[in-house]
């Protein structure tokens, strides 16, 4: 066969996925009946379709559904971070307190043993 | 449209496309979410385009080429064949290795996601006709490759 009417393979495409207008629709069931190499072209477009369609990879259901709450718990996620954050800073050193008076009292009280 | 029904309803081509040209799954994991937080962000300009789900993967597209523009060069990331299950899928390979990137991408455009040439020029930001001129050459080449088979 040589090269394809670039038309004859645009056309056996849209017949194949519906994607023709009624004219172009009308004029592909002609040429179906009425031209070998348009007729050639079109098998050769099933067969492409067949082939590659076994390329679709679906996304794994668990993948599916990480990235999803991911995506709904990202925003809720960065705004429980920012709280966090502010709370532990302004809150830290006053909590520290406690804990070095404990730290003294231990030491101080190791010293005097 | 929110992002629930989107996501449901184009998760699937999104992951499949980003699969399809990325070795890495945690990567295509990572974009996905990416291109669907971006997606969350625009969504108020889904009314004005032609096919969402050629918008989805406009931004897939463009959120991959900007990971690989940035990526370490000895990162091994794209496509040296689909990593499917399907065995069979290998006789296909061999004959997508054959064509240009681009070319590929317009090949799995057109026959796995059933895009039109205007879709493909969207995603892709291209002019129809240099998304047309490269579908024939890889069409010619396809259609050799097919009737060699048969012989």
């Amino acid at each position: 066969m040589s090269a394809p009417k670039e038309d004859y393979s645009e056309l056996a495409w849209g017949l194949i996925y519906g994607k023709l207008s009624d004219g172009e629709r009308q004029l592909a069931l002609r040429l179906t009946a009425t031209d070998p190499e348009f007729l050639e072209v079109l098998r050769l477009e099933l067969a492409l379709q067949k082939e590659l369609a076994r390329l679709k990879a679906a996304m794994p259901e668990a993948v599916k559904q990480r990235v999803y709450s991911s995506l709904t718990g990202s925003g809720s996620r960065v705004l429980v971070q920012e709280v966090l954050r502010t709370v532990l800073e302004e809150a830290l050193p006053q909590m520290l307190w406690p804990v070095m008076k404990i730290l003294e009292r231990s030491v101080l009280a190791s010293e005097q043993l | 449209m929110d992002l629930a029904a989107l996501y449901s309803a184009y998760a699937d081509a999104v992951y499949g496309y980003l699969a399809f040209k990325l070795q890495d799954r945690q990567l295509v994991e990572d974009l996905v979410q990416e291109t669907f937080l971006a997606a969350q962000e625009g969504l108020d300009r889904l009314e004005t385009v032609h096919s969402p789900k050629a918008w989805l993967l406009a931004i897939a597209h463009n959120k991959m080429v900007d990971f690989l523009r940035r990526r370490p060069p000895d990162l091994p990331l794209i496509w040296e064949g689909a990593a499917v299950g399907d065995s069979s899928a290998l006789f296909v390979e061999e004959a997508l290795k054959q064509l240009a990137d681009l070319e590929r991408t317009i090949v799995y455009g057109l026959y796995v996601e059933g895009f039109t040439y205007r879709e493909l020029a969207e995603m892709l930001s291209l002019p129809e006709g240099t998304v047309k001129s490269k579908a024939h050459n890889a069409r010619r080449h396809l259609y050799r490759w097919l009737q060699e088979g048969e012989r």
